[in-house]
């Protein structure tokens, strides 16, 4: 167990691609961080550089409170679970979890010993001596965690080690994932793209977009408060609604005419409003007190189970917007419903930078 | 397309019998006397002297050579084939490696080197290879026979091409693992090849065995001579002399190839992937 | 080139040296040799050698000794790859096509890759023998009086068709491989879009086995070139005389026999030359394969 402290990480590629631009993260004892954003944000390459895989441009990287930027890395003391699981085809499984400790020139019965109670741990005891080629996508990647629980790593790292499951396996291995970590206590880093897995994992989120820290807090801070249009389109689904602000000298409006009860005191011209397709209402009646409401015109519903998706426009042309209902919603599409949305639902948003605005908007008197 | 299927079957057969054939004819003659051979011409028929014949050319010196056996041969074949793909594999799977897994700083210019002894083969620079191997007093030993052979990095650029579809992630591992470069070709690379090894080998063994210009020029001693260097003494004894013992010459091509077209066939799925993915 | 690579500074050296340095000493400097030699006219009595610039290329491109044999080798390369590569190419689709005993067919058609080119024309030198061959005794029902060594034609002939007989399961292996990678799937398609078997052929997996004809067609062109030599000194019992030989064989003779060093070297730099071209082009054609796929 360790703390991981970055500062300022740098990555810069030769032909000078900046993969990461200066990132500064301090991962606590036993904490779980989850790294999320779309393919080439950088977040593998930030994971890799905390293995040493791969060399630190400029900042520093630090494991137990000393700086590694230089060390091997097997002689960092982290284990990394792969993508594609990295398993020696030609060594049985417990070779493969055995192979890390002999080369540290570990006693056999020791060896012997911690491959065993892992192997019990994750289920994979009868296994022990086949090949990989002779498993099971899902037992490969217990094998995988099994490697790098036997060297009782100060840190665990994984980079999109579920992704080559299929959707069932993906979520009950999430979860194992999650208890095992809790139970060993041990201090982990882990890659995806998958915001689904992000939220259920994580301690704390780390957005990464083109290099760059979007925003780091709880799953839950993230969802209910994203500092940027990125991270509010990112995180969720289906995705935040954004719909297109102006000022109009004393209020500001939405741009289909619909009433948006709010002030601002900013200097910012044109904003983005935000709403998450759960916080709309659908309103019985035209007339409505909300800080928003306006009117929808359906073009399709899906019912996906539990609850419906219904798509449609604000208004006659207005922005697509998508609104979550419980239950199966009996609408149709060229019907025209009331939406309401409720003050503290609304999230504003810079339209130039992106950045939610620090500025809380105050309720208008209608 | 039942009908379709007689005539590929059909012409799948007569391809057959038109690469069996002039060996069957060949292993036929050597089973019949060399009198009735030059009465009657090639056999397809078997005749009553296989056991002498054979035993003939493998024990007693003194027919198309003076001094070696067909045994002696043999051996030197086998030491000349085995010799050339062991040292070939050993060899290039060691530059292949340093070429793939190290940062070098000057990677491409070995590379070029390397790459340039493709380009020639040994027919068109054999006499100054002669030259250096008889200068160097190589003549008539097994070094001089088996090593500048080697001297083409065929057996380079498959591994190359095999380690490069190695998974990176591997080496990470491997290397978290706290395996040095020499541990990880030892216990990781190397039992990975396995296949990609034997399908070398299988090509190189055959290759080596059946070398033919090289070994004329550099074994002059008869106790050097491969199978298929002694051929060349068959052909010459055969222009010179009018009732040659056909039946002896047959037999020393069948033994002459025999072991590659065994191992051809036992080993024959490592075979066909050794030749066409070497050779992407 | 690897993600991640070892930093070691001699290890990469230590295990380059026995490549290299068998390279350097049995590639490069023979190679080299060769060139420089080229270009001088040796002593006949071994008191060393003169500067001749071009000369000996002059003199060996305007023999017509040199020139009749370029033409033999032209024919012959021409002959052996068009016949070996349809022929081989004819029976890889039959193996394809049929539902049983494939794999028998490709062992009986392969096992002939074994044997060594030398030992092939021994074995064709006995069934071409004017007394004892049984093909010759085949020709001659035909009126064809086949004389091996005498007549420069039928020697011509039995060369040829040694030589391809032994190149078909080369080819043979890789047209089979190359049609056994056409995806399923777009046999399927072809196989509802087109009626005829043989329209299908030609239109749909002939172009597919495109890049695996032209990379043959120049293994072929190199083996007619380079390893056909061991068959033509064993039909010709080393005695080229009238004989038709090819360019190799000619490099060899004029070294070993002749003793014209220089003529020889230029020869051997005319068909490294040619042998440039011709592997640039391959490396090339690979590159694009790569790139399609």
């Amino acid at each position: 167990m360790a703390v991981i402290s970055l500062q300022d990480v740098r990555k810069v590629y030769a032909g000078n691609v900046e993969a990461v631009k200066g990132v500064s993260l301090t991962i606590e004892n036993g904490e779980f961080i989850v790294l999320v954003g779309p393919s080439g944000c950088g977040k593998s390459t930030l994971l890799r550089m905390v293995a040493g895989l791969e060399e630190i441009t400029s900042g520093t990287v630090q494991i137990g409170g000393s700086v590694v930027n230089k060390v091997e890395p097997a002689d960092r003391d982290i284990a990394m679970v792969f993508q594609n699981y990295a398993l020696y085809p030609h060594m049985s499984v417990y070779d493969n979890m055995a192979y890390g400790l002999k080369n540290r020139g570990m006693d056999r019965d020791e060896i012997a010993n911690r491959v065993r109670i892992a192997a019990n741990k994750l289920e994979i005891a009868e296994y022990l001596d086949r090949k990989p080629r002779a498993l099971s996508g899902g037992q490969r990647q217990r094998v995988a965690m099994g490697r790098a629980i036997v060297r009782e790593p100060k840190a665990f790292l994984f980079d999109e080690p579920l992704s080559n499951l299929d959707a069932k396996l993906r979520v009950q291995m999430r979860l194992e994932i999650k208890k095992l970590q809790k139970s060993l206590g041990t201090t982990s880093l882990y890659v995806t793209h998958d915001q689904l897995e992000a939220m259920t994992l994580a301690d704390r989120l780390v957005v990464l977009n083109g290099g760059v820290v979007e925003q780091i807090g709880t799953p839950i801070e993230v969802y209910e408060k994203p500092q940027s249009t990125f991270v509010a389109s990112f995180i969720g689904s289906p995705a935040m609604n954004f719909l297109p602000v102006t000022n109009v000298g004393t209020h500001w409006r939405l741009q289909q005419g619909s009433g948006l009860r709010v002030h601002f005191d900013t200097d910012v011209n044109e904003l983005t409003l935000g709403v998450r397709p759960e916080d709309f209402t659908i309103a019985n009646g035209p007339q409505s007190d909300e800080a928003l409401s306006a009117s929808l015109l359906v073009s399709a519903v899906e019912l996906v189970g539990a609850e419906s998706f219904v798509h449609g426009t604000l208004g006659e042309t207005g922005p697509e917007i998508i609104v979550r209902v419980h239950g199966k919603a009996g609408y149709v599409a060229g019907e025209t419903l009331a939406l309401t949305a409720s003050y503290e639902k609304l999230h504003f948003f810079d339209t130039k930078t992106g950045k939610c605005l620090k500025v809380s908007p105050s309720r208008a008197i209608a | 397309m039942r009908r379709v299927h007689f005539w590929d079957h059909l012409i799948l057969i007569l391809g057959s019998l038109l690469m069996l054939m002039p060996i069957l004819y060949a292993f036929m003659t050597s089973t019949h006397d060399p009198v009735s051979i030059f009465r009657n011409g090639m056999q397809l028929s078997p005749g009553g002297h296989f056991f002498e014949t054979y035993h003939t050319i493998l024990t007693k010196a003194g027919g198309f050579t003076k001094e070696v056996t067909g045994v002696t041969m043999f051996w030197n074949s086998m030491i000349l084939g085995i010799g050339f793909a062991v040292g070939k594999i050993v060899i290039s799977m060691m530059a292949a490696y340093a070429i793939v897994y190290f940062r070098l700083p000057f990677a491409s210019f070995f590379f070029w080197i390397i790459f340039s002894s493709l380009l020639l083969p040994l027919e068109v620079r054999i006499l100054p290879s002669y030259e250096i191997v008889q200068s160097m007093g190589m003549m008539n030993s097994y070094a001089g026979l088996i090593i500048p052979l080697i001297a083409s990095a065929t057996g380079t650029f498959y591994f190359r091409q095999f380690f490069k579809s190695v998974p990176d992630e591997l080496v990470e591992a491997a290397r978290i693992d706290g395996a040095g470069p020499v541990k990880f070709f030892l216990d990781i690379l190397v039992p990975l090849s396995r296949t990609m090894i034997a399908a070398i080998f299988i090509i190189m063994f055959v290759y080596g065995w059946n070398q033919y210009l090289w070994p004329t020029l550099i074994t002059t001693d008869e106790s050097f001579f491969t199978l298929v260097r002694g051929i060349k003494q068959i052909t010459q004894v055969y222009a010179e002399s009018r009732l040659p013992k056909v039946n002896e010459a047959m037999a020393l091509s069948i033994l002459a190839m025999l072991p590659p077209i065994l191992v051809v066939i036992i080993f024959q799925s490592w075979f066909v992937k050794g030749l066409v993915e070497s050779e992407k | 080139m690897k993600r991640v690579q070892f930093r070691h500074s001699l290890l990469p050296y230590f295990l380059l040296i026995p490549q290299l340095s068998i390279i350097g000493l049995f590639f490069l400097w023979p190679a080299g040799e060769a060139i420089r030699a080229s270009f001088y006219l040796e002593d006949p009595f071994g008191f060393g050698s003169t500067f001749v610039g071009m000369d000996n290329y002059i003199d060996t491109m305007s023999n017509a000794e040199y020139l009749n044999t370029a033409w033999f080798t032209l024919i012959f390369t021409v002959v052996v790859a068009f016949f070996s590569l349809s022929i081989s190419l004819l029976l890889a689709v039959k193996a394809d096509a049929v539902l049983h005993a494939r794999s028998s067919y490709r062992t009986l058609l392969m096992w002939v890759y074994a044997i060594a080119p030398p030992v092939a024309g021994l074995v064709s030198l006995m069934l071409f023998d004017q007394h004892l061959g049984p093909i010759t005794d085949l020709a001659a029902l035909f009126g064809w009086e086949l004389r091996l060594g005498v007549n420069g034609f039928d020697t011509a002939f039995v060369m040829s068709t040694t030589a391809i007989w032994k190149q078909i399961p080369v080819n043979f292996i890789f047209f089979l491989s190359g049609l056994q990678s056409v995806p399923k799937s777009i046999q399927e398609a072809a196989a509802i879009d087109c009626k005829s078997g043989t329209r299908r052929f030609w239109s749909v997996t002939f172009p597919l086995l495109a890049p695996t004809g032209f990379f043959l067609l120049i293994i072929n062109i190199t083996y007619a070139l380079f390893d056909t030599f061991g068959i033509i000194d064993v039909l010709i019992k080393s005695e080229p005389g009238n004989n038709p030989i090819t360019l190799v064989y000619k490099v060899y003779n004029d070294a070993f026999r002749g003793n014209d060093l220089g003529g020889s070297s230029a020869q051997s730099v005319v068909l490294m030359i040619l042998v440039f071209i011709l592997t640039i082009i391959q490396f090339r054609m690979i590159e694009r394969k790569v790139h399609y796929n």
